[in-house]
């Protein structure tokens, strides 16, 4: 998977009676880094992330995943090399902990869905590194939100892909949660997977970010953290009270 | 705490044993069992009963009250709403209008056995091709759902119109097929009945992945590798096409499609399809069964409808299930 990335290439996402989210789009994600995207609401941040993990069509252009078409490989084979973590997830299923964290192997497991000894093992190791390891047996109905935010980023972690793609996984969080939760990102990216979030949360896009993206009115503005923060003083984004740092 | 499910397969099975004997054995007219074991046999007429009445009634509950479990189950993970179930989409509307206009238009015609077989599945495929149609058009599901809400709304006016006009003899036929029966399916027509339920029975375990991944949403599954729309045609063909075939030959039946999931999750405590799929048929099966044992009313000349004692008995087991499981601060 060395050199696999992740690109979009002139993407445009538009909605009927809207002005067009994304114009033209250019842009490339490569495994080992974790890139932040911030805008204001409505700007188009969870449709480019959607676009991006294959779940939306774009109006016009193409994503690729290492070199290829996205929309020409299969299904199954695509959960194996992206993983999204969106907020359009509904109420959770009756289960445990447990089984919804395992949930994530299903890319992984064959046509009735068995579940192997490894396989546990890997939901098993997910759940203790995102520290849910004693709600493990519990019901997901009986978590807290923030809990159960955990448990999906688990579950995330147990489908094992190299390229994570999550929609304000922080929300709900309290702040040493979220901030363990985007150390815990960064570590996946220091083992060579490659992360694309969008958050409100500045001074955590700040600290974790290698790289930062600010979606503007269409546009897509690109640089380190400082550089973005900095430009986004110019936009309506900072000046409407969701100025964080 | 993880929960030993061993014990609780163990006494469905059970369950599902003894409602197969007592269906055998318990009727209106008392069987001399211990003729059998005496080396006498049984009478000829009570071997009628028993191989003519009594063994397709057994199946047909049986395998009738597991379909219309599964049918259910499909629908509530389909439209993620535990109020779904087979009636939900229209089908058995579709049926029991189709049937409307065989009984209460012509009721001459219905002395011929297959003919309200056959019209309440043509009433039923009808309905079950429209919604087939909105389903591979429409990406957002809940639209499909009120579609088919409507679309029972339409054909119960149109019954309503049909009743207003039929003649007292005709309406009865109908409120009759109405009640549901497990007891209308012939030896001759087992076969009909039994192979087309068994295939997609035996097709469902296929299913179980998709539709664990489909419990977090469409948009999730798909980005667990499940092709969504082919996920939700097949479903609601499978769904479709089972409640169609138990209506048409035990008519409309609606409360076992619904509590039999329910049921079969708050027992096992889970919504993982693996389990529950193989589950809700047994609980669906037991239900069938014991629900029409006690609308026969043993040792009585008199019977009750089905679709009552469905629901006298089906409503208390949930609420009290659901009670005591909220007493033990357990979700589902």
């Amino acid at each position: 998977m060395v050199g696999a990335y992740l690109s979009l290439n002139a993407v445009s996402i538009e909605y009927p009676k809207r002005k067009a989210v994304v114009r033209h789009l250019n842009l490339s994600l490569p495994l080992g880094e974790l890139t932040v995207l911030i805008g204001a609401n409505g700007a188009g941040k969870s449709s480019l992330l959607r676009v991006a993990a294959g779940l939306q069509k774009p109006q016009s252009g193409v994503v690729c995943w290492n070199g290829k078409l996205l929309k020409e490989i299969a299904l199954s084979q695509r959960a194996r090399q992206l993983g999204a973590l969106l907020r359009s997830q509904g109420a959770p299923p009756d289960m445990t902990l447990g089984e919804f964290i395992a949930l994530g192997r299903i890319p992984h497991t064959g046509v009735f869905g068995k579940l192997t000894a490894a396989d546990h093992r890997v939901a098993e190791q997910a759940a203790v590194r995102v520290g849910i390891a004693n709600l493990y047996h519990e019901s997901v109905h009986h978590l807290s939100d923030g809990e159960l935010r955990k448990g999906q980023l688990a579950q995330l972690l147990a489908q094992d892909v190299p390229f994570l793609i999550l929609d304000e996984p922080t929300t709900h969080l309290d702040p040493p949660s979220g901030h363990q939760f985007m150390n815990l990102l960064k570590e996946l990216t220091l083992s060579g997977k490659g992360v694309l979030l969008t958050t409100h949360d500045l001074a955590l896009a700040h600290q974790f970010a290698d790289q930062m993206l600010l979606l503007h009115q269409g546009h897509l503005l690109r640089g380190s953290s400082e550089f973005i923060l900095q430009q986004s003083l110019y936009t309506d984004f900072m000046g409407s009270g969701e100025k964080n740092m | 705490m993880k929960l030993n499910r061993l014990p609780i397969w163990i006494s469905l099975f059970a369950l599902v044993i003894i409602g197969m004997f007592l269906s055998i054995t318990l009727g209106s007219v008392a069987i001399n069992w211990p003729a059998i074991f005496e080396g006498e046999g049984l009478l000829e007429t009570e071997q009628i009963i028993v191989a003519e009445l009594r063994l397709p009634r057994m199946i047909a509950a049986l395998i009738g009250g597991a379909a219309l479990a599964l049918a259910g189950l499909l629908m509530q993970t389909l439209f993620r709403n535990p109020l779904a179930g087979p009636s939900v989409l229209g089908i058995s509307s579709g049926s029991s209008l189709a049937v409307a206009f065989v009984t209460l238009g012509g009721g001459a015609l219905v002395s011929h056995p297959f003919l309200l077989v056959g019209s309440s599945m043509v009433g039923a495929l009808v309905v079950l091709a429209i919604i087939a149609y909105v389903a591979n058009r429409f990406y957002d599901i809940a639209s499909v759902l009120i579609v088919g809400v409507m679309l029972s709304f339409f054909t119960s006016a149109l019954i309503g119109v049909l009743q207003s006009q039929a003649t007292d003899q005709d309406l009865k036929a109908f409120v009759i097929w109405g009640f549901g029966s497990f007891g209308g399916l012939r030896l001759s027509q087992l076969p009909f009945f039994i192979l087309p339920i068994s295939f997609i029975v035996l097709a469902s375990p296929f299913l179980s992945k998709q539709l664990n991944a489909y419990l977090l949403g469409a948009e999730h599954a798909q980005s667990l590798g499940i092709a969504v729309s082919r996920l939700r045609l097949i479903s609601i063909l499978m769904a479709g096409m089972l409640t169609a075939i138990v209506t048409a030959f035990c008519g409309p039946i609606a409360f076992i499609g619904l509590a039999g999931p329910h049921i079969a999750r708050i027992v096992f405590r889970t919504s993982d399809h693996r389990l529950i799929l193989p589950a809700s048929l047994l609980v669906g099966g037991v239900l069938g069964l014991y629900c029409d044992v006690i609308a026969r009313m043993p040792g009585s000349d008199s019977a009750l409808p089905l679709n009552t004692v469905c629901s006298f008995i089906g409503a208390p087991i949930v609420i009290f299930l659901l009670i005591r499981q909220r007493k033990k601060s357990i979700s589902w």
